[in-house]
């Protein structure tokens, strides 16, 4: 286990570095620069070319590639060239942003997705299951711009009720300082809602789906019928037997929605107006800021070798019979 | 947070008006309320883009620029309605009997947020920096004619300059910045200062609180403002907020939660309009929107034909579908917003038929009847380029139609943006033609675009090249008063729209929307925070 | 004989795949959005670029002379959904046949020939399931412009790697089976032992996973139209068409609706399908 371990992590150095690379070239092998975003009628040329300088984007393309490199390794990731801050900084402030989100939609994710799923399973074939089942595929094949927006336009309706509106963008409210910590977290709390259902809700669907499959077939063996057989109930040959069981393949769903939520989706990000690494990102790569780009590419690669490496771990863990390789 | 006692009284009238059984009182007034009962509440004002900085040096976009100069900090000068400047940094000016010298008296009264007075050094060290070629200050050539400057006392500086029409122009734009908080870092490393994105330190009207990147600026009320110019704000606080999406920022100013939505997307217009909780400003803005003709090319040579193509679009209609009325169709370069415009001048009619007419004795025939014009075996057909903008889209879809109704063929082509200005900038103008738009200046210099000496610098995308225009450009900054600039300018523009390097397409109405409860603010063309200090919040 | 037993299966999946009411609704809506497609010239009421004079004919609300409205350019919405329809399943069908192609040829090297070659391809994969899809995509679409082919190509070539995963563990297994043994024993060649005997049996997570990926293409198509780098108009796809709409959904709500219930229930379809082929062709599944 150990060995494996270090062996994956060894793995993951090159790849990183590969990451970093690609990146580097894609970057640089699409027209256009950091100055070139402030063109503009009334700045001379010369001003342009005075920022290349400063930002050294005159000098080879090798040079720059080293010094980027070697800055990875002591830490430094540099300044944003559209922010005027150091990068670190624009990770500091927007990752905690995604994080928050994705977690909060992975919960949901999850929570309802079994729920459901488990559920569909058991009564499966009744009205409720259809019901659920045609509404959960309609979710889950929309565009998340449109819902995103539909839930928008709803929640901030006149014809809305003044109990049910809720915040339609940002993180916290105008007012927040002003908030006591109880308020504080509720006010928080009310933002995510929104933005973590047009998020999560298509997932949630997908994985609603996959449990009622787990559950169906755990359902079926021969365990079940046993407990049944041995005068259990219902409730607790579902609860206690079959879910447990159902739920392991789930586990390495985590895995695969991971890096979809870690990366912030851009568009949730910015029908939401949610300041995260989706759209910190997204403006990067238009601004040609490469010190934003390289450094976030960087951490998402990070993150979502860190995060197989976690699923494969418990999967291995939950399942005895897994052999690590 | 107080609210103005106005609705401590009008609550009270209202239960006892309805006690009495009486009918209901008439809606409350705002120009009713007495200034001393303005003061209190937050205002929020919103947009697409995001403020980056705070450091005047590195400053280029225009919400930017606003709430750095009439926010946070002060420039010299401010433009009254009739693009005239009036004090305010500096209390009084004298210009030098050759006008070859500038002395400023500055107020004595304005104190950086730290304390700290500002005095002429602050002035002085704004300039230099300005100056330095080792700073990418972006509007530095506002201030070509300036040479030096010297510290005469804590309160006033003298500039030397060369004679130049507006000369004063540049202090309008350019906030000053704390010398004592700037000077000891070297010139190449004052953009990532973080005085400009955490800390900044200015002396307007308005403090800085808080900055979430990516999300909103805090500022609130500077209780020191000189009395003189109005003292302290009415607003306690005023908040800017970043909203990437259209319809996320009209649900918000829909349901209170931004007061005022900055350049409105025309599409939501009438819903504003049929709101009784909000008001539409538009006015006319110094943004137009141009196609680029290529005169390298062969179908561009000619300003005879570059006219044809220009009458053969519909601009009133791309204005209509595109904007929704908010833009007028531009003659040439200058716009209804300044000073020198010739309202009785009027752009090239769409006139489609005489168009071809044009085009046939220039000698594109359609000969093998596809369609599409020839003349000596070259097609009329080109790529026109754009950004993603759905705007730009729309009218180069649009474009795409009227061409061919005259036997042109337009292919849209439509390019991340970075991607179109790299190509349509490079030395080899990589473009057939382009569509784009942008704000000019309000002092017009445009001699990067139009000079025969520029021809293969970034800006001169056209390659145009006419010496009677260069004579003119360059008698314009050279003529000491608004009289003799007049007849220039008008015959530059005449010049610019009868050869039509560009296709001058429309000037655009610049709209904002704002919640009635917002008193006291005025867009204009000089921006929408200009008389920020006095916006009050009226809450019956 | 392999293929008599091949047919014999092939005929019980589709018996096991016609008991799944939802399945058969899902292929027969898959049929039918195809046969429109592939007749919009014909069933389009209107040349789906048709403007005549605008101002006069936009943002028309769902009447009998326009079943779905019009847009902001006044051009019937029925008749571009029509013919969105053969660019958005066009490019869901190709962008796939790309991914499954590509993922299914590495997949199957790498986990058939095993040893370097097989670590090396799948750190490959891992290398590319750990860039931000985002920024290949925007970077690409930056490059070169934002086209029907870009976007297809762009959309397969960052879908193949989870196909290559599922890919190289199947042939694992089955590589060791007993039928490919006897044909190593037999003298065939190794390339065509993967292509004639392994790689037929390990198309079945192949083929679901291509089904539903096609729904996820279509999505990610409105999603990339969202950012400005999809479809450029004017021609039209479902996405660009939802995607355009989107400020005027207030006053002209059928602008994005009928587009995007276009989508909705075509992503529906190849979910049901999908998911009725997963149960058709495991054995061990219960329905």
């Amino acid at each position: 286990m150990i060995r494996y371990t270090v062996r994956r992590l060894l793995e993951a150095v090159p790849i990183l570095i590969g990451i970093v690379t690609l990146i580097f070239l894609l970057l640089h092998l699409a027209p256009g620069d950091p100055a070139t975003a402030y063109f503009n009628p009334n700045v001379s040329p010369e001003i342009i070319d005075r920022m290349r300088e400063n930002l050294g984007l005159d000098r080879p393309l090798h040079e720059q590639y080293l010094r980027w490199l070697r800055s990875f390794f002591t830490g430094d990731f540099g300044y944003s060239f559209s922010q005027h801050r150091p990068v670190a900084d624009v990770i500091r402030d927007a990752l905690p942003n995604t994080l928050l989100l994705s977690a909060v939609s992975l919960v949901l994710i999850f929570v309802v997705g079994c729920a459901v799923g488990a559920v569909q399973a058991v009564r499966q074939y009744s009205a409720l299951d259809n019901v659920t089942t045609f509404v959960s595929l309609f979710v889950y094949s929309m565009p998340g711009f449109w819902l995103g927006l539909m839930l928008i336009l709803a929640f901030s309706s006149p014809a809305m009720p003044e109990f049910l509106r809720l915040p339609i963008s940002g993180v916290t409210s105008i007012d927040y300082e002003f908030m006591g910590p109880i308020e504080r977290i509720v006010d928080r709390v009310r933002h995510l809602v929104l933005p973590s259902f047009a998020l999560g809700i298509a997932s949630a669907a997908g994985v609603a789906r996959y449990m009622r499959g787990s559950l169906l077939e755990v359902i079926g063996q021969d365990y079940i019928r046993t407990a049944r057989a041995k005068g259990l109930s219902e409730r607790r040959v579902i609860l206690k037997h079959a879910l447990r069981n159902a739920l392991i393949p789930i586990v390495s769903l985590l895995g695969l929605y991971l890096p979809l939520l870690f990366g912030g989706s851009v568009v949730i990000e910015v029908v939401f107006s949610w300041p995260g690494m989706g759209r910190a990102l997204y403006n990067a790569i238009l601004a040609r800021d490469y010190p934003v780009v390289m450094a976030a590419s960087f951490l998402f690669g990070v993150l979502v070798l860190g995060a197989n490496l976690l699923a494969d771990l418990s999967y291995a863990v939950i399942d005895p019979r897994i052999r690590t390789d | 947070m107080r609210w103005p006692r106005y609705s401590s009284v009008m609550a009270a009238a209202l239960v006892a008006g309805a006690c009495a059984g009486e009918p209901p009182v008439e809606e409350p007034d705002p120009a009713a309320v007495p200034a001393a009962e303005r003061y209190g509440g937050t205002a929020v004002v919103a947009g697409l883009g995001e403020i980056q900085t705070m450091n005047a040096f590195f400053s280029r976009d225009y919400m930017t620029d606003q709430f750095q100069a009439y926010v946070l900090f002060m420039t010299l000068l401010r433009y009254d309605d009739e693009l005239q400047p009036e004090p305010y940094l500096a209390r009084s000016w004298t210009v030098g009997p050759d006008s070859n010298e500038v002395v400023f008296e500055l107020r004595d009264d304005v104190y950086w947020h730290d304390g700290t007075p500002t005095t002429a050094y602050d002035v002085a060290f704004t300039f230099d920096r300005v100056k330095d070629p080792a700073v990418p200050y972006p509007n530095r050539s506002s201030f070509d004619a300036w040479e030096s400057a010297e510290v005469l006392g804590p309160h006033k500086v003298r500039f030397t300059l060369r004679p130049h029409a507006d000369l004063l122009h540049g202090w309008t734009a350019l906030p000053i910045m704390p010398r004592h908080i700037l000077e000891g870092t070297p010139p190449e490393d004052l953009a990532t200062h973080p005085f400009g994105t955490s800390e900044p330190v200015g002396n307007g009207p308005f403090r800085f609180v808080e900055h979430l990147p990516g999300d909103r600026w805090i500022f609130e009320a500077n209780p020191d403002f000189p009395a003189e110019l109005g003292g302290r704000p009415y607003l306690d606080r005023l908040v800017y907020r970043v909203v990437p999406n259209e319809t996320t920022l009209f649900a918000e100013l829909r349901s209170g939660g931004v007061d005022m939505y900055v350049r409105v997307a025309p599409v939501f217009v009438d819903r504003i309009e049929a709101d009784p909780d909000l008001r539409l400003v538009a006015y006319p803005f110094p943004n137009y929107s141009f196609i680029a003709w290529n005169s390298r090319r062969p179908f561009f040579e000619s300003a005879s034909v570059r006219r044809a193509l220009t009458m053969a679009i519909d601009r009133s209609e791309i204005v209509e579908v595109v904007r929704h009325g908010l833009a007028t169709p531009a003659a040439g370069p200058v716009g209804a917003w300044h000073w020198a415009y010739d309202s009785a001048r009027r752009p090239l009619a769409h006139a489609p038929d005489s168009a071809a007419a044009i085009l046939e004795s220039a000698g594109w025939r359609d000969a093998d009847g596809d369609g599409v014009r020839e003349r000596d075996g070259v097609r009329f057909s080109f790529d026109i380029s754009t950004n993603e903008s759905r705007e730009r889209a729309s009218i180069a879809e649009l474009v795409q139609r009227y061409l061919a109704q005259v036997g042109v063929e337009a292919r849209p082509r439509i390019r991340e943006h970075q991607s179109v200005i790299a190509d349509v900038t490079s030395p080899e103008r990589r473009f057939d033609a382009f569509l784009l738009s942008w704000t000019q200046g309000l002092v017009l210099d445009e001699r990067d675009q139009w000079a025969c000496d520029r021809i293969g610098k970034p800006l001169q995308f056209t390659s145009y090249c006419n010496p009677e225009l260069d004579a003119v450009m360059d008698s314009i900054p050279r003529a000491t008063d608004r009289s003799a600039q007049e007849g220039l300018i008008r015959r530059y523009d005449t010049m610019l729209a009868a050869d039509q390097p560009f296709t001058f397409l429309y000037v655009e109405k610049r709209a904002d929307a704002l919640r009635r409860r917002l008193q006291g603010a005025s867009p204009d063309f000089r921006g929408e925070l200009a008389d920020v200090r006095s916006w009050w919040l009226f809450q019956p | 004989m392999l293929s008599r037993a091949r047919r014999e299966r092939g005929r019980e999946t589709w018996r096991r795949f016609r008991r799944h009411r939802q399945a058969i609704l899902g292929l027969a809506l898959i049929v039918l959005l195809t046969g429109t497609a592939l007749l919009a010239p014909a069933l389009a009421p209107y040349d789906p670029d048709a403007q005549t004079d605008i101002v006069a004919t936009r943002y028309q609300a769902p009447s009998v002379s326009h079943p779905m409205g019009t847009d902001r350019f006044g051009r019937d919405i029925f008749s571009r959904t029509l013919y969105g329809a053969r660019i958005s399943l066009s490019i869901g069908f190709l962008a796939i046949l790309i991914a499954i192609t590509l993922g299914t040829a590495i997949g199957a090297i790498a986990g058939f020939f095993g040893g370097r070659l097989d670590t090396v391809l799948m750190r490959g994969v891992d290398l590319l399931l750990s860039f931000p899809r985002l920024v290949l995509l925007v970077v690409l679409v930056a490059l070169f412009e934002p086209s029907i082919a870009l976007v297809t190509l762009v959309l397969g070539l960052t879908g193949w790697m989870g196909v290559s995963r599922i890919v190289r563990g199947q042939v694992l297994t089955v590589r060791e089976m007993e039928f490919v043994t006897a044909a190593r024993v037999l003298g065939f060649g190794r390339t065509r032992i993967l292509a004639r005997h392994v790689l037929p049996n390990v198309l079945t997570p192949v083929i679901v996973a291509a089904t539903l990926g096609i729904g996820n293409t279509i999505l990610a198509e409105a999603a990339l139209s969202f950012l400005g780098l999809g479809v450029q108009p004017p021609t039209a796809s479902w996405g660009n068409m939802v995607a355009s709409g989107r400020d005027a959904m207030l006053d002209a709500w059928w602008i994005t609706t009928f587009p995007g219930l276009a989508i909705v229930f075509t992503v529906m379809a190849f979910n049901l399908v999908g998911d009725g082929l997963r149960d058709a062709l495991d054995p061990r599944r219960v329905a």
